[in-house]
């Protein structure tokens, strides 16, 4: 197992002074948003990225690490899925929470306070689905070497709440 | 994502198994690095201008900087930058502390299927 970390360069981009709206940081990405990666590759051209998820996977893969393994097509669709379904689950109650407690009270615009607690709610469910994966998952892997019966728990018992939420 | 949850002050109590993973991360140097900004730049919301402490540092001192690695280009009050920056950080001190933890038997599950 490969334990060690990804190396990077760190640089900031200053988002309060608009840096990310310069012609230097927008030739790295048109979008002008953060974060974004520069790679120097062999032969003198320089990859660009930009999204976090292309950025992660991008790196995971020339790094091979173990937490986003390059195997066949059908397990990285897979562990896509598994990522995608987590955070689009998460991301929504959120962001209406942050908006509503903290952006609306300061900026002083108008405050949902039903839509939060809806959002609380939500939130909740989802990070016990997580939560109980989690705890299931730990006394799988002590028990049962059933691989097939473990990945259908993950599949059907974590995911389910999510989608059919 | 869960870190911004710190800002309404969201209790992670009922869910022992993030509680622990995530007050794991939060205790690398890593983390706070990524973090102290963002948490410092709340204040910001009540007016135009950042206040000068709330400045993050211009690089990662952490860091051996060279040109043959990639650049990740980030601000901390971008959730995706943190969640990039972490990714990289932490990635071999996660695996090595969390052998058994969601996402490790997500991946592994996932793979071995």
């Amino acid at each position: 197992m490969n334990a060690a970390d990804i190396p990077i360069n760190v640089q900031l981009v200053d988002l309060f002074k608009g840096e990310h709206h310069g012609a230097k940081f927008l030739e790295l990405n048109p979008r002008g948003t953060v974060p974004a990666l520069s790679d120097p590759m062999p032969g003198g051209e320089t990859l660009k990225l930009y999204e976090s998820a292309a950025i992660m996977r991008y790196l995971a893969a020339k790094h091979h690490s173990p937490l986003y393994p390059m195997t066949s097509p059908r397990h990285q669709a897979r562990i896509d899925m598994a990522i995608e379904s987590v955070l689009q689950a998460l991301e929504p109650p959120i962001t209406t929470i942050i908006f509503n407690e903290v952006v609306a009270r300061l900026r002083r615009l108008d405050q949902d306070h039903q839509a939060a607690q809806r959002a609380y709610l939500e939130l909740g469910g989802v990070l016990h689905s997580i939560d109980s994966y989690a705890t299931r998952m730990h006394s799988l892997s002590q028990r049962s070497h059933d691989v097939a019966h473990t990945a259908g728990v993950c599949a059907d018992d974590t995911l389910r709440p999510i989608r059919t939420r | 994502m869960l870190a911004q949850l710190e800002i309404i002050k969201f209790d992670l109590t009922p869910f022992p198994k993030l509680r622990v993973w995530y007050d794991a991360i939060k205790a690398s140097p890593s983390f706070e690095f990524a973090h102290h900004a963002f948490f410092a730049a709340f204040p910001q919301l009540r007016g135009p201008k950042p206040s000068a402490s709330g400045e993050p540092a211009a690089t990662d001192t952490n860091a051996a900087a060279t040109s043959a690695m990639p650049t990740l280009y980030w601000h901390p009050i971008s959730p995706p930058s943190r969640s990039v920056y972490l990714f990289c950080k932490l990635s071999g001190s996660y695996l090595a502390r969390f052998p058994h933890s969601f996402a490790h038997s997500l991946t592994h599950s996932l793979t071995r299927s």
